[in-house]
């Protein structure tokens, strides 16, 4: 701008241009992998199948057919129902690892995580495996069929559980020692203090949990896939209208549906999240338990019983992919772990999965990472910025089944150019880098909120270009935070199904997908083996990755004093 | 040491400042500032938080661009150039060094990307290394230095590129107290010795006093008053000045003549005259270690009769809180060893006696 102009704004430096630059890549690539495939999704819910425009007749349509409306309350009654027995678990779980002095707490907080590192379609098995027609505890269903919502809850509830625990334990964690110290001078009793003190506490955190739980049931679609029987729920809905009826229509508007709930869910969410953060302040003093008998022993029997239901699910997998013909035949056998005498892709389709995860752990790391970065520690262009933060988040509300079905219409589209990557295994790596975006983001954000503001204002009145300081210093100092991001990307890599089933090819089949297609088939023996499969390697990058914490990057954060 | 300090000189530039204005939605920081800064001059801009210090010295930096206004450095407007054509070395009040490099990488570090020899580059830091006493740890992390050391790191590395003109915001709040005044006195004396142009930024009165060649005392994105530290705190412009830097005794009065003042009903003569017409509402302006407290004796010009309310105690000197006849409080700095030959108590009756060269007066409206 001429000096002339009478209003001086500074001139555009080297940094800002790579800057702009930067940040039109990421709108572009948020756009190309997240809006334009959502928008259309939407447009194919106001088509008819050649491609016209035809208004709300779809939703006529849906809403005139017998049957498919039900799944709108089957859905939502069973993400309530799952949300409430899960979150009160957590909570009691919580409870036991943050409020009292129970042994074997670490241990505890271990065995929760398992879950995570399971399809959900592993549970599901299980649960057949269990309660089935053949099941080893049929009986304890007191004649309740596994087949339909009694199933779907329990899978659900066990899949949920540590994305329940980690909301619960944060907020339990939060509350202040100096409240309960005055609630005890005020000769309170610890059961008044219970709900006087810790409730109101951690209600917000329950309600938050709440909602997390209720979006993954609601948009789940591997347990009632397996367990759902004739209960039918809107993301099975989904999947038979696109998969089995090819009625692309009625599955986007099925999407839409489902979208809705995801995305007031995600609402609720974000405003509940802001109010527990202005309960705490930095002058909290935090909680201390006093070791009780009683309330210890308790503690550790209910406890227990949930860890002891965890190791149960898995280990009912592991047992019947490792029997020669469970139940009847136990004998240590690897007879399941033959994928090649069954449908589903084979060994290959585990290969693609590792590929596929280590791809997106990658190239996804690398772009969240560096996408943050713009997002975060940039100057110029702050409209430009917010707009690219919200973007970033919206991943978080998007179904993956919905994410999926609108790359199928946008990628598949014969006028676009980036169509080549139909098909291929590129577009598995996108959908899923996509689809787990925003949680990587955030954490991404997270860390590079915690250095110093003027870290890049230093280097530039140093004249060091951006880039230089962004890899000399950034990335090094957020080297835990890459590294956990590349974790979760990979993890969800592996066990995710529902962006990737509309997408998959027949020469890019994938683990996960393996599992689904094996059980539908009536070959569960084989499906367990490869959730089994899925599971041991995702646990196995885990503990590789809390090992090297110890050593490597111990060393290569020696600056930490 | 002289000759490192020598080697180590960077030059100074003269700072021109015409017309700054910065407006962050409704709220103004910079208001029309106008500013002269002597080539090797240390001038720290004083105020209270939000008065625009910061925004100031951010727009002499370059890191924020004004809404107006012009920047001269040297005879050439540098106005609309971004900080890495500015030529400044800046310290940050949280320092910035990078956690991950040790001091020699941190001090080295604008060296590398400059594209100099890289033999002429580790003179440099070893020059600077040495200057700043900096030698045993050049292979330490910033976190394994005292908060004094880290500073020093800070400052070695702003001044690794020989900037003109080097930019201090808030040097001395991370530190504690004492480490604070011994850090000052270093920093004066290497600033001397570089003669390199300097601006600080600070909300401690006592930092501005003791460290620079002149002060700007800022409030509400305007400058107040520009002055040697004797002038800022011996004649301060304003009355904000006056209650800003140091303590001040606010008196209502009324002008009687050009040289005497009413307070109370109580002629009170002054210095000098005043260019004010009689029976103008005034405030009459005195600081605690001025106000002389004695026994209570025969009336006599400049004495207010007195209760005393509170004495403080503070090592050698002691502070009064005294309350005149008519409900006035006033404030008295004497030393301990006067408070207890005087036997000042609470309930006490005493004389304060107001001396004519110590106040100073301004038109009650402009009250702070």
């Amino acid at each position: 701008m001429s000096p002339g102009s009478g209003r001086f704004r500074r001139a555009l430096g080297a940094d800002d241009v790579v800057l702009g630059a930067g940040l039109l890549l990421l709108a572009a690539w948020l756009a190309a992998t997240v809006l334009l495939p959502l928008a259309a999704l939407l447009a194919k819910a106001f088509q008819s199948p050649a491609g016209a425009f035809v208004g709300l007749d779809n939703f006529r349509a849906y809403f005139r057919n017998p049957a498919l409306p039900r799944s709108i309350g089957n859905t939502l009654s069973i993400g309530a129902v799952s949300a409430a027995i899960c979150v009160s678990l957590a909570f009691t779980y919580a409870y036991g690892l943050t409020r009292t002095c129970m042994p074997g707490r670490s241990v505890f907080r271990v065995i929760a995580q398992i879950p995570l590192l399971a399809p959900s379609l592993l549970p599901a098995i299980s649960l057949v495996y269990l309660f089935g027609n053949q099941g080893l505890a049929r009986g304890a269903l007191l004649g309740a069929s596994i087949y339909g919502p009694v199933g779907i809850v329990m899978g659900e509830v066990f899949w949920t559980f540590p994305h329940a625990l980690i909301v619960v334990t944060t907020a339990l964690a939060l509350s202040d020692a100096r409240l309960y110290e005055a609630a005890r001078s005020l000769g309170a009793s610890r059961w008044r203090i219970f709900w006087t003190v810790t409730v109101p506490g951690a209600r917000y955190g329950l309600v938050s949990a709440f909602v997390v739980v209720f979006t993954l049931v609601v948009t789940d679609f591997g347990v009632p896939k397996v367990v759902g029987g004739h209960f039918n729920v809107l993301a099975t809905d989904i999947y038979r209208q696109v998969v089995g009826q090819q009625n692309f229509q009625m599955g986007a508007l099925v999407g839409l549906l489902l979208l809705a709930p995801a995305l007031a869910a995600f609402a609720v969410d974000r405003v509940l999240r802001r109010r527990q953060s202005a309960l705490v302040s930095s002058r909290t003093v935090p909680y201390r338990p006093a070791p009780s008998r009683a309330v210890d022993t308790l503690f550790l029997v209910a406890c227990g019983l949930v860890a002891l239901a965890l190791l149960a699910v898995v280990a009912v997998s592991v047992l019947a992919a490792l029997a020669r013909r469970w139940p009847y035949d136990l004998t240590p056998s690897l007879r399941s772990f033959r994928f090649g005498d069954v449908d589903g892709g084979g060994w290959e389709s585990f290969w693609n999965s590792l590929r596929m995860s280590a791809s997106a752990a990658v190239a996804g790391t690398a772009v969240v990472f560096a996408g943050a970065f713009l997002v975060e520690k940039g100057r110029a262009f702050p409209a430009a910025r917010g707009a690219l933060q919200l973007l970033a988040l919206l991943p978080l509300a998007v179904p993956g089944l919905v994410l999926g079905l609108g790359y199928v219409f946008f990628f598949n589209a014969p006028e676009n150019p980036l169509g080549g990557i139909y098909g291929t295994l590129a577009i598995l790596v996108v959908s899923t880098v996509a689809h787990f975006y925003s949680v990587a983001h955030v954490t991404a954000l997270t860390a590079l909120q915690q250095l110093d503001p003027e870290l890049e204002t230093v280097s530039a009145s140093l004249r060091v270009p951006l880039h230089r300081t962004f890899f000399r210093v950034t990335v090094p100092l957020c080297t835990p935070a890459i590294l956990d991001i590349a974790i979760y990307l990979f993890v969800n890599g592996m066990t995710t199904v529902s962006a990737v089933v509309f997408l998959y090819a027949p020469q890019t089949t994938l683990a996960s997908v393996a599992v689904l297609n094996m059980d539908d088939a009536g070959d569960v023996a084989p499906a367990a083996a490869m959730a089994l499969l899925v599971f041991a390697t995702a646990a196995l990058v885990r503990v590789l990755y809390a090992l090297g914490t110890r050593g490597h990057l111990a060393r290569a954060t020696r600056w930490r004093a | 040491m002289a000759s490192a300090a020598e080697e180590a000189r960077t030059g100074a530039c003269e700072l021109r400042i015409r017309g700054l204005a910065k407006r962050f939605g409704a709220f103004t920081a910079l208001e029309r500032v106008d500013l002269d800064v002597a080539a090797g001059e240390l001038l720290t801009l004083l105020g209270p938080s939000g008065c625009g210090k910061t925004t100031l010295l951010r727009a002499l930096a370059g890191l924020d661009g004004q809404d107006e206004g012009e920047i001269w450095q040297d005879g050439a407007e540098v106005s609309a150039l971004p900080v890495s054509r500015r030529g400044c070395g800046i310290v940050f009040q949280s320092y910035a060094l990078f956690p991950n490099l040790t001091v020699r990488e941190n001090v080295a570090y604008g060296l590398v990307s400059s594209g100099r020899p890289r033999a002429e580059s580790a003179r440099r830091v070893a020059e600077l290394l040495e200057l700043m006493d900096l030698g045993a740890h050049a292979g330490k992390y910033p976190a394994q230095l005292s908060g004094g050391q880290q500073q020093r790191v800070a400052l070695a590395r702003a001044l690794a590129l020989r900037p003109r003109l080097l930019l201090l915001d808030e040097p001395f709040s991370a530190l504690d107290a004492r480490v604070r005044a011994r850090l000052r006195g270093e920093l004066r004396s290497l600033q001397r010795r570089l003669g390199i142009t300097t601006v600080m930024v600070t909300h401690d009165q006592e930092e501005a006093l003791t460290t620079s060649d002149r002060i700007a005392v800022m409030r509400a994105g305007r400058i107040e008053q520009v002055g040697t530290p004797a002038e800022i705190y011996g004649q301060p412009a304003t009355p904000f000045v006056a209650e800003f830097v140091g303590r001040m005794n606010f008196l209502p009065g009324e002008v009687r003549e050009p040289d005497v003042v009413e307070i109370l009903g109580e002629p009170v003569r002054l210095g000098s005259a005043v260019a004010l017409a009689r029976g103008t509402a005034v405030t009459v302006c005195v600081r605690p270690e001025d106000v002389a407290l004695r026994p209570e004796g025969p009336p006599a010009a400049n004495v207010l009769a007195a209760t005393v309310a509170d004495v403080e105690f503070a090592g050698s000197r002691s502070s009064a809180t005294v309350v005149t006849r008519g409900n006035l409080t006033l404030s008295a700095d004497l030393a301990t060893s006067a408070a207890s030959a005087l036997g000042l108590a609470p309930g006490r009756g005493v004389e304060v006696h107001l001396p004519p060269p110590r106040l100073r007066i301004f038109p009650a409206a402009t009250a702070a």
